[in-house]
């Protein structure tokens, strides 16, 4: 049996800053492998009462999200308070961002997304104690996986 | 018949960029009259140039110098902003300078009080695709893939804008854009910009309009892989 060929979620990429650069090129293996990785996560998911809420979203503010965890590759609570952002908090910031792009297209914020959702699932995989954070993690990827079907049929990526 | 531009340089590095400009400054005839090449090892075990159709993938580019009687300065384990560096490039007679250093290698605001103009090809159109590996955005958005050539400054991706490309994606092997399409499609810009100052002796350029400044960040190899699977025309 071949390998996973989506790894992205299984290193730290806090402590390998150009990770994402010159990727591997695989085919459409790769995608599939993605959804395979991700959908290992959503058993058992049950997507009832799911809605996003448009009054969320402050541009501005998914914007700038982004561009510090490009930069600094995590997020900090504050400029002046260098404390990392808990699992909880990236999995809040990380639904900001879903809100934004299910009403946005932009796929700069996009990729960050999924981005910080490898490293989400990568820190949750750490965690001794998972199951508060279950619910909330498979919202997410629940939606990031709908956000990315979605681009896949209007791309028409086959 | 000498086919070297007086007034031009090249800034190389070990890269397939440096090796692709090289090779088709020499098919045009319009080779600069120096060559500093920045010998560093760095782990480019990800970014080895491919052998290809367009140009000789394992140029040497010492030898090259030596064949074509360019000036060759060689720095050895230095980076682009030591003060060795620094030196050599202020000290070059050459007004414009080529720039295919390494990959991320970002001049300090001191290279720009110097009086050169350094040429950089940048892919993307710009203003609007500013950063890292802005092709892949630009097909997602648009399905084309541009690159501008820029006079650098002090901001990145921020110089006066020479000339811009835009090529039909029927002619690219998407899958090959990294290693291949990246330094040949440059290329092709540059060798447009290198035969117009030859022909006016001078490079016009004009700043950047002030709208649509985005920044791209490397993008998430989930969404490259879209990209280069895409079918929509």
């Amino acid at each position: 049996m071949k390998n996973n060929t989506y790894q992205f979620h299984k290193f730290d990429v806090r402590k390998n800053k150009n990770y994402y650069q010159y990727s591997k090129y695989y085919g459409l293996r790769f995608i599939k492998d993605y959804f395979k990785a991700r959908n290992e996560l959503l058993k058992n998911y049950n997507k009832k009462n799911l809605f996003l809420e448009k009054k969320l979203i402050n541009t501005d503010r998914v914007k700038t999200l982004c561009r510090n965890f490009e930069i600094n590759k995590k997020l900090f609570k504050e400029k002046t308070n260098p404390i990392e952002y808990s699992l909880e908090e990236y999995i809040d910031s990380s639904y900001k961002i879903i809100s934004y792009l299910f009403f946005k297209k932009d796929y700069s914020i996009l990729s960050t997304l999924l981005k910080m959702n490898d490293l989400i699932i990568y820190i949750y995989n750490k965690k001794k104690e998972k199951k508060k954070y279950l619910n909330k993690l498979k919202k997410i990827i629940f939606l990031e996986n709908t956000i990315i079907k979605r681009i896949i049929n209007e791309q028409q990526a086959k | 018949m000498n086919n070297k531009l007086n007034n031009l340089a090249i800034l190389c590095a070990k890269n397939s960029r440096s090796i692709a400009y090289l090779y088709f400054l020499e098919k045009e005839k319009i080779l600069p009259s120096t060559l500093i090449l920045i010998d560093t090892k760095k782990n480019y075990q990800k970014i080895k140039t491919k052998k290809n159709r367009y140009f000789q993938y394992n140029l040497d580019i010492k030898k090259f110098a030596i064949k074509n009687n360019i000036q060759l300065i060689t720095l050895k384990n230095t980076k682009i902003n030591d003060d060795k560096c620094f030196k050599a490039i202020k000290d070059l007679k050459e007004k414009y300078i080529i720039y295919a250093a390494n990959y991320g290698d970002i001049l300090k605001s001191r290279f720009f009080l110097i009086k050169k103009n350094f040429i950089h090809i940048h892919p993307g159109k710009l203003p609007k695709y500013k950063g890292s590996t802005t092709y892949y955005y630009e097909i997602l958005n648009e399905q084309s893939v541009s690159f501008s050539a820029i006079f650098q400054d002090k901001k990145i991706d921020n110089g006066k804008v020479i000339a811009f490309k835009k090529f039909n994606l029927n002619c690219i092997v998407k899958s090959e854009l990294d290693h291949v399409y990246d330094p040949y499609l440059r290329s092709k810009l540059l060798i447009e910009v290198i035969l117009e100052l030859k022909k006016k002796k001078k490079l016009a350029s004009s700043p950047q309009s002030k709208s649509k400044r985005n920044i791209y960040y490397i993008i998430h190899p989930l969404l490259k892989h879209i990209a280069i699977l895409a079918q929509k025309k």
